[in-house]
């Protein structure tokens, strides 16, 4: 195809990127559904703002709803991607992480070029002014208040920053509310210069069109956009060591109680982080896992969760439990270390042969639906690893309960370890 | 991907044959609604999981570990007295899954052991939800439209733990009974072989079993109060639930009228204007949704709008949504208005075509309401084939802001009372 660069075949997935800037375009013909994808993620996220910045790449995803010089001449109030929707009913929607962001559209497959026209626009042209910026800070704010008045989160935002002392992972994507606060849209402009580029993201075309008539498209509207002169600004940063358990605790006037441990993991997809899915699976993933079994079957608990996030480097992995009534934190905290330091190979060895099964079941449904493959996608796109999207049941298939016994022992040491508590003061 | 419905005395079977897929998702839906006493409700809290504890020769261990080793799952849950079993797996491994299916549904163990177990989880579930601010705005809502026997209100969590002791294999093997014995709704999306192993077996447990109609009670009422709400200090949020219940069904011919209508209102997603103005106009809000809920082919249903704010935005957000309803009462919708919906609503048609999974859902709701394929199909057509006339009708018949209960729950003491003054003034 003329203007690109093949560079791979990953399994039915086509990679190339476009000569004029370097953009990576994914391809992937799912026919007869009449519905296409796209999805383009860029490879900004939390981990690449500044503290007193903190949410800042959050904030740039709402604003990129926001009309470019484009729809104001063309008079389209609201911003084209709004309008789009809000005149086709199509899918569209965005979020952010510790290392992307992410916007992508679902649409009948004769909105496809408008869906084109639209990314490429606002990839450098929306129009960021504190006036524009004023009514979706107030949204976001909210957005905030309603993930902090969950406990599980904001034990979590205390425990990432208790963990990590240098790397940017130590803040939440949505950032801190005193720093939402204090965004302008010079800060905005900023971030949206250095990070909106086309060698920055990944296009992915998922669905009912031919390849030609994609890969056309997509060179139509994107290999005009240019890549500033600049480099791409990137925090190298090296995470101190860490010397023994490190505490965190929040009291509010609730109900709840929680006790969570968080312990440090490799980055996505290496093999040991799915080692460590399958560890988190067999501790805490099901009815048969240790830890329901331990403290929810015997009332100790209301309940126990897990969450693994795929970022590309070191992260924290949790383990959370919600307190049944009249349970002590000191109680199920030692309860939970001790039944997970002294598990045995005999105890999983049949808890992992089923957690692999359960997630490789689970990859055959995530593609089944164009919106899921995207999503999955992204993660890998984000990691730069594409190939371990297709081989990721082969991966799951290669781990023993040796290696998840191994990641439980390095795992769980204190050096490694976050323990936190939402101390309920409204019993 | 062919559709097809079938019904007999004992069970319908909706069917999506699939090609090339390698999975198999099924539904089971039985309507057990009767009294909805406390016992009820308690019977219906831990019935779904004393189901998945023991059957036959296996224990519960055994029985999961069975299900887990082949990569599958077996769901249940009840909701609004209806039982649903959902079904994944593979399609090589669907038979055997089946065959555990089938020993639970006709030889489940109900020990006391287990029952005793799954009372201290409900228990500590309950405890959970006094502080799921978002599902008491919502179940203060319908239990404000619906009396206690109908299938819609939520008993007390106090009267419900109490009831829980009355619960015993005598009782639930009862419960089971009727679970055996009422009409099945079953949906299925796989191979035509999977289908028919999927058949034989609905077959071979009905035709064991004496088949029973019986219809439960069904009551609603013209709400007494406007406003309900309850204190969570520990939440940042006010969530809320506005509604009115409405004299209808969805065979009505104002059914379809009222969806289009409550869509141009708040369809989920950024179209509605709700979301245009009091989230992206005004920044109150992150999101402010409209819903029909529990509309069946023999019961009335209610409207529902769900958003929340901060308990200093309170008043601003109320007024700026009773502005919109207001408006929208008054004024009806525009034919431009009305022609973007028709697009709209056409659009959502064919992203189902995208999804497996979404088609299943879809096709068993129509289903659980004993439409045909042919009457669903003409269904959906009528929300292309409606006026603007009839769509306006249905506004200034059911969306009047008088009209509205109001039910908050979250940090709302401090705004009580002016929520209450203002809500005196609506007009």
């Amino acid at each position: 195809m003329p203007g690109y660069v093949f560079k791979q075949h990953i399994d039915q997935i086509e990679q190339y990127t476009l000569k004029s800037n370097g953009l990576n375009v994914l391809y992937f013909h799912r026919p007869d559904t009449g519905v296409v994808t796209t999805n383009i993620t860029y490879f900004v996220g939390a981990r690449d703002e500044a503290r007193g910045e903190t949410g800042i790449a959050h904030m740039l995803e709402h604003m990129l709803f926001k009309p470019t010089k484009y729809d104001q001449e063309h008079h389209i109030k609201e911003g084209a991607a709004m309008h789009f929707e809000r005149k086709t009913g199509s899918i569209l929607n965005a979020n952010t992480w510790k290392d992307r962001t992410t916007y992508y559209f679902s649409y009948p497959q004769e909105y496809f070029n408008e869906a084109l026209r639209i990314e490429a626009d606002r990839m450098q042209n929306v129009i960021l002014t504190d006036k524009v910026l004023k009514p979706e800070q107030g949204n976001v704010l909210s957005e905030f208040d309603m993930y902090n008045g969950d406990p599980h989160f904001a034990l979590a935002v205390q425990m990432y920053s208790a963990a990590f002392h240098s790397h940017p992972y130590g803040h939440e994507t949505i950032g801190y509310r005193e720093d939402i606060e204090d965004y302008t849209a010079e800060k905005l402009q900023r971030y949206y210069r250095n990070y909106y580029r086309p060698d920055n993201a990944v296009l992915m075309v998922v669905g009912d069109i031919d390849r030609e008539s994609a890969l056309r498209a997509v060179r139509e509207h994107f290999s005009n956009i240019k890549n500033p002169d600049t480099a791409i600004p990137r925090h190298a940063v090296r995470e101190p060591k860490q010397e023994g358990i490190r505490r965190v605790t929040i009291e509010r006037p609730a109900t709840t109680n929680l006790v969570s441990i968080g312990f440090k993991h490799v980055g996505f997809p290496q093999k040991d982080w799915f080692t460590n899915s399958i560890l988190l699976d067999v501790l805490a993933g099901s009815p048969e896992s240790i830890l329901h079994k331990l403290l929810v079957d015997t009332g100790k608990a209301a309940g126990v969760a897990t969450s693994l996030e795929p970022t590309s480097e070191a992260n924290l992995a949790l383990v959370d439990i919600t307190l049944a009534p009249q349970r002590s934190h000191q109680e199920i905290e030692a309860l939970t270390l001790e039944a997970i330091r002294g598990v045995k190979t005999a105890d999983i060895d049949h808890l992992v042969k089923k957690a692999k099964a359960r997630m490789i079941t689970a990859e055959l449904f995530g593609r089944t639906e164009s919106l899921h493959i995207v999503a999955e996608l992204t993660e890998y796109a984000s990691a730069h690893d594409l190939t371990a999207y297709t081989k990721t049941p082969e991966i799951l298939a290669s781990i023993t309960t040796q290696d998840v016994l191994a990641a439980l022992v390095t795992g769980f040491t204190d050096t490694n370890l976050t323990i936190g508590r939402f101390i309920g003061t409204q019993q | 991907m062919e559709q097809h419905i079938s019904r007999s005395k004992d069970y319908s079977l909706a069917t999506i044959t699939t090609s090339g897929y390698r999975i198999v998702v099924a539904h089971i839906t039985v309507d057990t609604h009767q009294q909805n006493s406390a016992l009820d409700q308690a019977i219906h809290h831990v019935y779904p999981e004393t189901l998945l504890s023991g059957a036959g020769k296996l224990s519960r261990d055994e029985f999961l570990n069975a299900v887990n080793l082949l990569g599958a799952s077996v769901s249940t849950g009840i909701s609004e007295g209806r039982l649903t079993i959902t079904l994944r797996s593979t399609s090589e491994v669907f038979p055997k899954l089946l065959q555990l299916v089938k020993t639970v549904l006709t030889a489940p163990t109900f020990a006391s052991a287990e029952l005793k177990r799954i009372k201290t989880t409900v228990r500590n579930e309950l405890h959970i939800k006094q502080e799921q601010s978002s599902v008491i705005a919502r179940e203060q809502l319908r239990n404000s439209f619906y009396e206690p026997s109908d299938r819609r209100y939520t008993a007390p969590d106090e009267d419900i733990v109490t009831a829980l002791s009355e619960v015993d294999a005598k009782s639930l093997r009862t419960y089971h009974q009727k679970v055996l014995s009422s009409l099945w709704t079953c949906s299925i999306a796989a191979e035509g072989s999977s289908i028919a192993q999927f058949t034989k077996l609905i077959k071979v447990v009905k035709q064991a079993t004496a088949p029973m109609i019986e219809t439960g009670s069904h009551s609603q009422h013209v709400p007494k109060q406007q406003f309900l709400s309850k204190q969570i200090p520990s939440k940042s949020n006010i969530d809320f639930s506005l509604g009115v219940p409405l004299p209808i069904t969805i065979h009505h011919p104002d059914y379809v009228p009222v969806t289009f209508a409550l869509g141009v209102l708040g369809i989920p997603g950024f179209a509605g204007r709700l979301m245009s103005t009091v989230r992206d106009a005004e920044g109150l809000t992150y999101s402010i949704y409209g819903y029909t809920e529990s509309f069946s082919g023999i019961e009335q249903g209610y409207i529902r709008i769900l958003t929340f704010f901060t308990p200093e935005k309170t008043l601003q957000g109320l007024t700026s949504t009773f502005r919109e309803i207001k408006k929208f009462f008054r004024g009806g919708i525009s034919q431009a208005e009305f022609e973007t919906f028709q697009t709209i609503f056409k659009t959502k048609q064919t992203l189902l075509q995208d999804s497996l999974l979404k088609q299943l859902a879809d096709l068993h709701s129509f289903n659980l309401n004993g439409f045909t394929i042919e009457e669903m199909r003409q269904f959906k057509a009528r929300l292309s084939t409606i006026t603007r006339t009839q769509v306006n009708t249905v506004i200034k018949k059911y969306f009047d802001p008088k009209l509205f209960t109001v039910s908050a729950a979250g940090p709302v003491s401090t705004v009580q009372k002016d929520i209450q003054s203002f809500l005196k003034n609506v007009t």
